[in-house]
């Protein structure tokens, strides 16, 4: 083996690996959703040579915006699927699954590419998180205690991105 | 017989983002786009969650998708070129040029000492970015993912020596585009 191979075999720990693109996952739940029903790949193109339907100001800037609004005044405990007995990890993945799952539906009721496009872009505007819930909560807390904040946090986000399915399920009618 | 089981949903996302990272490096080294990355784990990983052998142990898991996913960055990048080929047919010789290889080595010599084992190991990852797509399939496959000669001519398709022959070219070429790059930040 010549020296460069042996050096970067030697040190392929190093190696700093890049992140996909933001929303990959809710891009993966959408096409896993489509094979499951069999009717093909759907793309979701992002570059910007695609052209793109002029969209009405007021609808760009609607949605994002009762989006934002209800995740910040809602507060309602979403209890389906969590307990309180789950720990902090069990709490984030399932609200992961469930972000996945909306996000696959609000991908169905999208009317084209760029509407899918444009709601995966409020849906990581209500997802991000500069520092994870879970490491910003104090250590005085207890475990019950963290894990409410955690279920209210996150059940909130959640219920913003309920109510932008229902919006786009209702206008569908 | 270990009876098959369907992943749940929650299974799956988190088998997704337990592969993801590693094989969407793997396929951008490959076909140095973002986008057909991306698209590459996704069919990959939807395809093993339809075909695959459930009893696999987890060193299986991990070459059935290092395969797969190699395997259709490799067809990405042939889908892109108009001929279809993308090694070059000729077999150069590199014993013909001894020169060249002795500034190459005494190049790699140098660069080993300028730079940390960090940051010269993504400096080869963002150089390889920059060679042709022959030259950069060869090379990810080899350096990267550790193929041998023989292994990446089977993947490719083409003879071993043909890869042999890119491979040397491609890492004369990689040592002088990094050789450049140590260059322009000392001007900087």
């Amino acid at each position: 083996m010549d020296d460069l191979r042996l050096y970067i075999s030697g040190n392929k720990d190093l190696l700093e690996e890049e992140s996909l693109p933001r929303g990959d996952a809710e891009r993966f739940l959408a096409r896993l959703t489509e094979a499951d029903e069999g009717s093909g790949s759907r793309k979701i193109h992002f570059h910007a040579s695609v052209h793109r339907r002029s969209i009405p100001v007021w609808r760009m800037l609607a949605v994002p915006a009762a989006a934002v609004i209800l995740v910040v005044f809602s507060m309602r405990i979403f209890t389906e699927t969590l307990s309180e007995e789950d720990s902090l990890g069990k709490i984030y993945s399932s609200y992961r699954v469930q972000l996945m799952e909306l996000s696959s539906e609000i991908v169905a009721l999208s009317e084209s590419d760029e509407d899918a496009c444009m709601y995966s872009v409020v849906i990581d505007g209500i997802d991000f998180e500069a520092i994870p819930m879970s490491e910003i909560l104090p250590s005085e807390l207890t475990e019950r205690e963290k894990a409410e904040i955690m279920e209210r946090y996150y059940s909130a986000k959640l219920d913003g991105i309920k109510r932008l399915r229902n919006i786009l399920a209702e206008a569908k009618q | 017989m270990e009876n098959e089981r369907q992943m749940t949903r929650q299974e799956i996302v988190i088998f997704y983002d337990a592969h993801k990272k590693r094989l969407f490096n793997m396929s951008l080294r490959i076909t140095g786009d973002r986008m057909d990355a991306e698209e590459i784990v996704h069919d990959t990983i939807i395809k093993f969650l339809k075909v695959s052998d459930r009893g696999m142990s987890e060193e299986q898991v991990d070459a059935w998708l290092a395969k797969t996913c190699i395997r259709a960055s490799i067809d990405a990048v042939r889908k892109r070129r108009v001929s279809g080929e993308f090694l070059e047919s000729y077999e150069y010789d590199v014993r013909e040029d001894s020169s060249e290889i002795s500034e190459s080595a005494v190049a790699w010599n140098q660069l080993k000492e300028e730079d940390t084992p960090s940051v010269l190991v993504n400096k080869i990852q963002k150089a390889l970015s920059t060679l042709s797509d022959g030259y950069r399939v060869v090379l990810s496959m080899i350096l990267f993912e550790g193929f041998d000669y023989s292994e990446t001519a089977q993947v490719l398709g083409v003879k071993e020596v043909t890869v042999r022959s890119q491979y040397l070219r491609g890492r004369l070429k990689l040592i002088d585009e990094l050789k450049n790059t140590n260059v322009t930040d000392l001007n900087k």
